[in-house]
Formats: C-alpha cells, structure tokens, sequence
C-alpha cells in the first residue's frame, strides 16, 4: 500500500511511474528498484504489493508474454495480454493469490506497422490487412482481486488518495509528451511532499510506438 | 484418408472481399429432413467446411468450439485462425501417434478473418498438417476441383466472381451434367467496418434460392466449362 504508482495516457503514448525504493519493516534497503517490467517492445506493467509475489508474477507474466510471441510469430493486442494478467489473477485468488495491483501501458500498432507481420501476410494471402490507424495507446487499472479497467489516468496504494485530485484536474485528452513529463512532475512532487514515507527517487518509462524508455519529469 | 476421397466434396475460395466455403451433400433423399452436415460456424470470426465421417468432424468441431472458447474466456478476444488451426491439429496429430485409437478420417477447410493476418483459408488433414491456402477443395474428385481452381483463380478476384469460381470448382467434381441446388451448401465471410469492432465479421449462409439463382445467371459459363473439361479429356 505504501508503495506508489501511477500512470496516465497521452495522444500517442501512456507514461507509467512508480517509486523505486525497496522496504523490509522500518528500513529502506534499496533505491533502484525498477517495478515497471518491459514484457514486449510496446508493453509494459507496473507491479506492486508483496515482495515476492510481485516478482513471481511479473516474472510470469513477462515469459508467457514472450512464449506466445515466439509461438505465434506476432505480437498480441494490448487488450488480450491485460485479460490474460486479469484471468491469471483471478484463477489465483481462491488458491494462491498474488498479492499484487498492476499498472499496465502499451501502445497497439496497426499490423502495417508490425514488420513480422506484414512480411508474413504477403507471403500467405491477398487479403486486406487492418486499416492503417494510429498506433492507439492503451492504460489498464489491474487489482489484486482481477479488476481490470481501461482507464485515461489511474494510481494505486496510498498514493492514489494525492493523485486522483491532481489528475482529475490537469489531464487533459492528447496531451503532448512535455506536458505529460510536467504532469509527471508535479505528480511525484505531491507524493513527496505530502506522503509520510519517504520515495526519494521514482522510474518512469514511457511507451510510445518507437518503444519503452526511461524518462525524468520536466519541471515547470 | 479413403474415407475422405469418398466424401462430399468442400471448396474454400479467399477473395480480396472475403471467403467463400462451398459442400456438397452426397446422399441426398427426399424424404430426408434438409440438414446442413457441411459447413459449420466455429466462433464469431471462423467457420469450417468438412469432408470425411461426419460424425468424426462434428465430434472436432464441438473440440474446436470449445478452444475458441476458452481463448475467449482467457484473453477476451476472438482466438486468431491459425492459432486456433495450429492447436486443433496437434490434437489430431496425438491420435496418429498413440495406440488404441483409430485417427479422425475427416479434413477440414477452415475460412476465417482474424487482426493480424486479415482473411485466411486453411487445409488440414486427419494426420494433424495443415496449410493456407487462396482456393483449394476436400473430398470426392477434388483433383478436378482444384484443376479447375488453379486455372481460374486470380488475386484479383471480387466476392460474387469468388462465389462463380467456387460453384463451377464443385460442377467439376460432379458426375452430373448440371448443378443442382438442393445439394449444394455455400457460406460467405465477409467484413463490415461499418459494425462495431468484435461484431465485424458476417458470415452469411447463402439460400438455396440464391444459389438456384447464382447456377442460373452463370449457367452458360459453368457448362461451357464443363465441354472444354471434355474436349481435353
């Protein structure tokens, strides 16, 4: 609960943040914790709650991600692989519960873009491919419990009671990277300002259609 | 595989526009109840024509029903073809391979539109392969049917032009001089943009007044054909 994270979606891209210190009882022993795992070139989750459970399932996660990449030659919708976390999390509830909440941020591109498969389509078949749109960025709220929500903006933990306020009142719809990396800022400066914990140091990454990178708030 | 040569032949045309599947119902009797024991729907995106033991491809189709569910219910979202394909044939490449068991004696032509590869046709066998295919046919005589495919098929092909190929690749096929409707079945699956995503996909099973009408309108063309068949055998 006491560990943060958020995460918000721009015009062609979603931003997801989290706090990168790593607690056990009363003390910090690390600063560099990167919670955020990059399961393909435009998907990536952020993971929080216990320790331990948020690495087995972020682990799991990330290789059957891959396997099914492997298996079927192509990339799955955004949509596909947050109900495959979804169903995973709910099977798991009444046996073995992962005690995890999960920011999730990708970017759908159409297939035209995809190199694998459109090289794979002219070699099987005439047929139209999808109609070239956008790449559509996509941030799914995902619980413990298996909720799973398409959201514009979401926090989890405590952090959530600071956020939702700031976010409610300065996103807007498309907004452009540098005022999201304000948005950020101003965000991570709420929690550090106003939270009893100390979160010095936060990972953001940003997932637009070119890939996952790290990026530092902008302030104003 | 005996079984399937003996079987009702099943063609498979993909067009720009999208796909045709077509059987034949061999045994027919007037006092049968009209059946449809050809062409199946498999989920909301694919659907399957078959030739062999029908009691062995409906027992597959039921497997094949379930795994689309249980994509959907996984990912919520249609299982992609070849997927589903890929996974349907392991099960009937398993009952090649263990003992006790005679393997499935029916092949399938599976038509569907999925996002990542647009419309596909596939071709699978009681061994467990499979491939895609644009045009192919299953069943009695079908090395006529797929003469007459090779010959005629073109990338270009628009869905009502698909709909004559398919009928005249099953005219080949028959003994009979003519087409005759009652014994014909015959499916389209088609996109429409226009419908809200998931729904997209029609798949439209065609009247046999319809195709009565189609073997009308082309009548000339699907027995002109059939004299030119002659002349080179």
């Amino acid at each position: 609960m006491s560990q943060s994270l958020f995460g918000f979606r721009g015009k062609d891209f979603c931003i997801l943040a989290a706090d990168a210190s790593a607690q056990a009882s009363i003390v910090v022993i690390k600063d560099n914790l990167d919670r955020i795992f990059e399961a393909d070139d435009h998907f990536a989750f952020g993971c929080v709650g216990d320790p331990g459970d948020d690495t087995t399932y972020s682990d799991l996660i990330v290789r059957n991600i891959q396997l099914q990449k492997f298996r079927n030659g192509y990339t799955s919708t955004s949509h596909a692989n947050a109900n495959f976390m979804r169903k995973l999390l709910h099977d798991g509830l009444r046996d073995h519960p992962y005690n995890v909440n999960i920011m999730i941020g990708a970017v759908d591109l159409p297939s035209d873009m995809n190199d694998t498969t459109t090289e794979r389509t002219e070699l099987m078949s005439s047929s139209v491919l999808i109609e070239g749109s956008n790449p559509s960025p996509h941030l799914y709220y995902l619980d413990y419990l298996g909720t799973l929500v398409e959201v514009p903006f979401a926090a989890h933990g405590y952090c959530a009671y600071l956020l939702y306020g700031i976010l409610d009142e300065m996103w807007k719809k498309d907004m452009s990277v540098d005022e999201a990396k304000r948005l950020l800022s101003t965000c991570i400066k709420m929690i550090q300002k106003r939270f009893v914990m100390q979160q010095p140091k936060f990972i953001c990454k940003i997932i637009t259609k070119d890939g996952i990178e790290l990026i530092e708030p902008l302030n104003n | 595989m005996e079984a399937i040569s003996h079987a009702g032949t099943a063609a498979g045309v993909l067009t720009k526009e999208g796909i045709i599947l077509i059987g034949v119902q061999l045994a027919t009797n007037p006092l049968l109840e009209p059946t449809n024991e050809k062409i199946f729907k498999i989920n909301s995106q694919a659907a399957c024509a078959v030739a062999g033991i029908t009691s062995d491809a409906t027992n597959l189709l039921d497997l094949a029903r379930k795994r689309s569910l249980n994509h959907t219910l996984d990912f919520d979202q249609e299982i992609p073809l070849e997927h589903l394909v890929s996974t349907f044939c392991d099960t009937k490449q398993h009952y090649t391979q263990v003992g006790g068991q005679r393997p499935f004696g029916v092949s399938f032509l599976f038509g569907g539109w999925d996002e990542h590869y647009g419309y596909q046709l596939y071709l699978t066998g009681p061994a467990g392969n499979y491939g895609g295919w644009k045009a192919t046919a299953i069943g009695k005589n079908s090395r006529s049917s797929l003469a007459c495919l090779r010959q005629d098929y073109t990338d270009t092909l628009t869905l009502e032009e698909g709909k004559v190929l398919a009928l005249k690749a099953i005219a080949k096929s028959l003994d009979t001089a003519s087409l005759n409707a009652d014994i014909i079945e015959m499916m389209t699956l088609t996109r429409d943009v226009n419908r809200r995503p998931g729904q997209q996909i029609v798949q439209t099973v065609l009247e046999k007044e319809e195709i009565k009408n189609l073997i009308e309108v082309h009548k000339e063309e699907l027995v002109k054909k059939d004299d030119e068949d002659d002349e080179e055998n």
